[in-house]
């Protein structure tokens, strides 16, 4: 099962991009959007200052009325139409100005009060910076503006930030996508060679771009790394085969020492005890061999001899094979695959496989009558099935089965040196595919080989 | 006439055991030690078949068979390998041997596979309609198997085996031959699946006979014929 979308590393990487390109878009905007405020503000305040002094100094020179009739003149003029100003007489009356009323919260010596108040005739309060000044004992007078380019400003700064966050995030989107690109390229060199390595094929490198950057540095020393192992299974393989050699060769003299003398004697039990001691010599050899096969097809030696088969016919020549065998056991061998099943694999070593699967089913499925031989296609998948109906694998010993060297039941004896079973797992490997053993219901087992070999 | 063998072996023990035991059965043999000295007695063409080891100081065993092929000597090779994977069995073939032996081998074995290689005819293909041995008739035409006038039915396989056995007649054969020869098994399932099949045919063709004609030979394998 794949993890989300969320825990993709490239997704993530993507994500981490363009959060991070949005939130610098929002501290530019924001810093941008700060400074014109404070700006505006400024100037709202000094207009209102000014207004202040030069009422301030007509009162002072021209008294009350005269006062009034410059608030007049100035309200009439209309050429600042955020300007508020309001003149409060003796007792508290307003005398005159574009206020309804003289707020309550506003001192008398405010230095510059940021305040929502109704205009005369306003449909809404409205947002506004003020200054008032005591002129005598009775007057008091209030000048300021109305925010209204602070409150624009803002909406501008709004939509502004919309805009650019909807060009932000499709930018960063295909900045994100463009280096997940970029990055995916690379890293899928890696992905290819390790898979190509995972399959056998250790001649396998990762492709290099010369550019010395760190990606193609890791490449380098990925490389030296599968220069090393490529070395290592050499010399394995190279260790296996002159073993074979060591090993083989004694028991090949021994095999002619015993022949040679079982051809000089006339004595029967010397003869018994030569032909037993040759047929020892032989299960010697077997065992040499499967061990050996198996450090092979681990090693993936033999991959290049995969070609196109019918499955069907290879089952009939195994139940064919085997069936003589089988029914002097007490066994029915069945074959059940579809005839157009065809497969791309080692036939050698699935013959093989499917012979040791049949032979263990003998050996072990005593007091069982059936083996059934099957075949079917799962998607790209081939699974390949023996089954028994015998006694059936302890449901605590699945797992020791398939472990070399391994002997369930050591009373059995037999021959075999527990190594059928590892072998077949190691030929499901070679082929990419698994081995499971499972128990059959109500009793048996089955042994399973998924390959993904269809053709 | 005796015929001459040629054994390429480096391992002192097994060359004296072949070169033996090939003695005492007739044949005049030679003995090379290494790749170099095998190649340059196999060259004049004289031999009847050549016993090749795989394994070769100086020369390998390869490369000996290449050599020689690439000279046009066409004598029977039959190659001595410990490599028992299947691959190597196929790369021995393929590049030219006529057989294949993996060690430790049973001499019958050898011997049975010399003889075959060297009884090959070697441009007769005249088809053949019948193959009999003694009172045993086989018709491959319409596959019908009689012995002493009297019709036995044979399964699909089993009349593949007397076939086999009929063509090989007089001659030992092994185990692993009828395995290969039969069921293309190149390898050896260790079972006695192969006596299975040769007990039951056994049955078919000498029960109710006085002389029985498939023969068990200890240590080696069968033969079909008069008795020996």
């Amino acid at each position: 099962m794949r993890r989300g979308f969320f825990q993709s590393t490239t997704i993530r990487l993507a994500l981490a991009l363009l959060l991070a390109q949005v939130a610098a878009l929002a501290l530019g905007l924001t810093v941008i959007h700060r400074f014109t405020a404070a700006t505006i503000l400024a100037d709202a305040r000094t207009a209102a200052e000014v207004a202040r002094d030069d009422f301030a100094e007509e009162y002072r020179q021209e008294g009350e009325a005269g006062l009034v009739r410059a608030i007049r003149d100035r309200l009439a003029a209309r050429d600042d139409r955020n300007f508020v100003v309001l003149l409060k007489g003796p007792g508290g009356v307003p005398l005159i100005g574009n206020l309804e009323q003289w707020p309550a919260t506003l001192g008398d010596k405010e230095r510059w009060r940021r305040i929502s108040l109704f205009r005369e005739g306003g449909t809404a309060a409205e947002e506004m910076g003020l200054v008032t000044r005591r002129l005598d004992a009775d007057h008091v007078l209030l000048t300021g503006e109305v925010l209204e380019a602070q409150v624009q400003l803002a909406r501008a700064s709004q939509a502004a930030f919309l805009y650019a966050l909807a060009a932000g995030i499709l930018i960063a989107t295909v900045v994100a996508a463009l280096a997940a690109w970029i990055l995916s390229r690379r890293v899928d060199a890696f992905a290819r060679a390790a898979s190509a390595i995972a399959s056998g094929r250790l001649d396998a490198r990762v492709e290099r771009d010369e550019t010395g950057d760190a990606f193609d540095r890791l490449g380098t020393s990925i490389n030296a790394m599968l220069d090393r192992i490529e070395a290592l299974v050499g010399e394995l393989r190279m260790v296996t085969d002159s073993m074979a050699h060591d090993l083989r060769s004694p028991v090949s003299r021994m095999k002619a020492t015993l022949e040679q003398a079982l051809g000089r004697t006339r004595d029967p039990n010397a003869t018994a005890a030569l032909a037993a001691a040759i047929d020892e010599a032989d299960s010697l050899h077997r065992l040499l061999d499967t061990a050996l096969e198996i450090s092979r097809a681990e090693a993936g030696i033999g991959r290049d001899q995969f070609a196109r088969f019918a499955l069907a016919p290879l089952l009939d020549d195994l139940a064919e094979v085997y069936g003589p065998l089988a029914e002097d056991e007490g066994f029915a061998i069945s074959v059940d695959a579809p005839a157009e099943l065809e497969v791309v694999a080692h036939r050698e070593m699935l013959l093989r496989a499917l012979s040791n699967l049949i032979d263990n089913a003998l050996k072990y499925a005593g007091g069982g009558s059936a083996i059934r031989l099957s075949a079917a296609r799962v998607g790209t998948d081939v699974e390949l099935r023996v089954a028994d109906d015998g006694p059936g694998i302890a449901e605590g010993q699945i797992g020791e089965a398939a472990k070399r060297f391994v002997r369930l039941d050591p009373a059995r004896g037999g021959s075999g040196a527990g190594l059928g079973l590892s072998l077949v797992e190691t030929i499901a490997h070679m082929h990419d595919g698994r081995m499971a053993i499972a128990r059959a219901d109500p009793h048996g087992t089955i042994v399973t080989l998924r390959l993904p070999v269809a053709a | 006439m005796s015929q001459k063998i040629l054994v390429i072996e480096d391992d002192r023990t097994t060359a004296d055991f072949i070169v033996k035991s090939l003695t005492g059965e007739g044949f005049v043999v030679d003995h090379a030690a290494d790749g170099r000295d095998g190649l340059f007695h196999a060259t004049d063409g004289s031999y009847d078949a050549i016993v090749l080891d795989r394994m070769l100081p100086g020369m390998d065993g390869m490369a000996v068979l290449a050599a020689l092929r690439a000279a046009k000597v066409a004598t029977p090779v039959i190659i001595l390998s410990n490599l028992g994977a299947v691959d190597a069995r196929v790369e021995g073939l393929t590049s030219g041997a006529n057989d294949y032996l993996v060690k430790p081998f049973a001499f019958s074995e050898l011997l049975a596979r010399l003889k075959l290689l060297i009884a090959k005819p070697s441009g007769g293909t005249q088809v053949e309609t019948t193959l009999a041995c003694e009172d045993l008739e086989m018709n491959l035409l319409n596959r019908r198997v009689t012995r002493a006038g009297q019709r036995i039915e044979l399964q699909p396989r089993e009349f593949r085996l007397l076939e086999y056995l009929l063509r090989h007649k007089e001659q030992v054969v092994t185990r692993t031959m009828m395995l290969e020869g039969v069921w293309e098994y190149h390898f050896d399932p260790g079972t006695n699946v192969v006596d299975v099949h040769v007990s039951r045919l056994r049955r078919k063709v000498d029960d109710g006979f006085d002389k029985p004609l498939v023969h068990t030979i200890r240590g080696a394998g069968y033969m079909l014929g008069k008795a020996g």
